[in-house]
């Protein structure tokens, strides 16, 4: 619980968490703002969200602020420090971890929340709890329209897990917060890209690309993966019945980064 | 000076970059001469458009302005400002330093795209307007790099940490990467995203419209960030 607080400490001096949730709160205002004109889709609308601006602005918060924590160390040079104590590194990497899943979720109750709360107030709250009727990637959701808003979150907040452990991965090889900032916004980037606009190429270098999209990070921010994932051959959109196949991808996946995370930060650095 | 572009110049990463930046260029040129033959030279004239101002935008901003923050990282930098050259006359060595590494990887990006397209160009019908257009483009890229480095080497000194710098310079130029120029409107925020960070610059572009604001905009950019930093440098010593 101490080294708990200690990074959460950690985390609020670095320079760049304050820059990022400076510039992130100005992004979602503004999306908030451009949202007003999209009042008479309602809920369907807010649903749409996710993909308009949450994922993205997920994304660039936890490259800021978890780009920092893994190097931490090894820029002060206390890692040495951190080996000699009895269980040091199993103890500052399960308060790390704890930390990233706590920030995760921090960052997606903000923009979730305000999302819901800003949009359901323009257009009230009345068929908050009606059966949703649209939707995007599941034909058929047995819940309401409020109840699919935060389950699309809780994807939001593996898929951002997801991201996560990757960032972290990066951030134990490359020991530089520029150089993760870099590498992990600049993957992200891509894969947008590549979800926008290149998706039509139906060649090797599309198939690689697809795949890469589909079982990434990215595919299951954007909530895509999910439908994909869980599509039976004949329809287009996901089915509800199979959505646990690809959370449960997700979870493993997830905890496959978390353990590479760990055999990385454990190991000697050669001098 | 001497010193502190040697620094530079011995950064593996520097170099790595570069190279980055050239083999995708390479990738692209080998595609370009087995299948748009017809758009080889083009492809050549067009380099600082994506390829070009992406790996000098990588350069400046993870590699070059990294000696404004290494002080702090270091745990040296209350040391250094208390010496006799350690404030103001340093950061104009770091700052002229950077801008020249900045110019030599904007030449040998330069060079070696010459040197990649003829290779792979040879029997390639070459037009002379080609050349000319590439010689332009990269005389204004350089101004769009040496602007970038004297900004973002400013807003590092000033605020002693590169991934801060990071984000304040790189989200603009990625955002002017992605604003469509027909969608937006003269003063409209993300016509300032498009054209206002340099990006427009370090991708060959000449800001045909509106010049004289644009003169005094980036003016006042670069001598306010310049200002601000020598201001800072001057602050009381800790020492």
């Amino acid at each position: 619980m101490h080294l708990l607080r200690a990074e959460w400490k950690k985390l609020r001096t670095f320079r760049e968490v304050w820059v990022g949730y400076l510039l992130g709160f100005a992004f979602l205002s503004f999306s908030i703002y451009m949202e007003k004109d999209s009042s008479s889709l309602k809920w369907f609308g807010v649903q749409q969200n996710i993909y308009a601006y949450g994922a993205t602005l997920t994304a660039f918060l936890i490259v800021i602020g978890l780009s920092h924590i893994f190097c931490y160390e090894r820029e002060r040079n206390t890692i040495c420090l951190i080996r000699t104590a009895k269980n040091g590194l199993m103890d500052s990497y399960v308060a790390k971890i704890v930390l990233t899943v706590q920030y995760c979720a921090f960052v997606i109750a903000v923009i979730g929340i305000l999302s819901i709360v800003v949009n359901g107030y323009r257009f009230g709250f009345a068929d908050a709890l009606g059966k949703m009727t649209e939707g995007v990637y599941f034909e058929e959701v047995p819940m309401s329209n409020l109840a699919y808003c935060i389950v699309q979150y809780v994807f939001l907040f593996l898929g951002a897990l997801y991201f996560a452990g990757f960032v972290l991965i990066v951030a134990v090889i490359a020991k530089r917060s520029a150089w993760v900032i870099t590498i992990c916004g600049g993957c992200y980037i891509a894969f947008l890209g590549y979800y926008y606009v290149g998706q039509i190429q139906d060649n090797w270098l599309g198939r690689i690309c697809n795949f890469l999209f589909q079982y990434g990070f990215s595919g299951f921010m954007l909530q895509e993966s999910y439908s994909r994932l869980s599509a039976t051959s004949v329809m287009p959109w996901g089915d509800w019945e199979q959505i646990w196949k690809p959370i449960l991808f997700v979870i493993v996946a997830t905890t496959f980064e978390f353990a590479a995370v760990w055999l990385l930060w454990k190991r000697k650095e050669q001098r | 000076m001497k010193r502190e572009l040697l620094r530079i110049m011995k950064m593996p990463l520097y170099w790595l970059v570069i190279g980055g930046g050239m083999t995708i260029r390479l990738v692209f040129a080998y595609f370009d001469r087995l299948y748009r033959q017809d758009s080889f030279w083009n492809s050549f004239a067009d380099f600082w458009n994506k390829i070009g101002a992406f790996t000098m935008a990588v350069l400046i901003l993870v590699v070059l302005i990294r000696l404004f923050s290494m002080d702090r990282e270091h745990g040296v930098q209350d040391v250094i400002s208390s010496t006799m050259l350690g404030r103001r006359n340093l950061f104009l060595y770091r700052l002229f330093a950077v801008v020249t590494g900045a110019c030599i990887g904007v030449s040998v990006l330069a060079a070696a795209n010459t040197i990649l397209s003829a290779l792979f160009g040879q029997g390639i019908a070459l037009n002379n307007e080609w050349i000319m257009a590439f010689l332009t483009r990269t005389g204004i890229a350089l101004c769009g790099s040496v602007g970038l480095s004297v900004v973002a080497g400013a807003i590092c000194d000033i605020s002693k940490s590169q991934p801060v710098t990071l984000c304040i310079c790189g989200i603009p130029f990625i955002i002017s990467i992605f604003v469509n120029a027909d969608v937006v409107r003269p003063f409209e925020l993300f016509w300032f995203f498009r054209y206002g960070f340099f990006t427009e610059l370090m991708r060959g572009r000449l800001l045909q419209s509106m010049l004289g604001f644009w003169v005094i905009w980036y003016s006042t950019i670069l001598v306010l960030a310049l200002a601000i930093a020598i201001a800072k440098r001057k602050e009381r010593k800790e020492l």
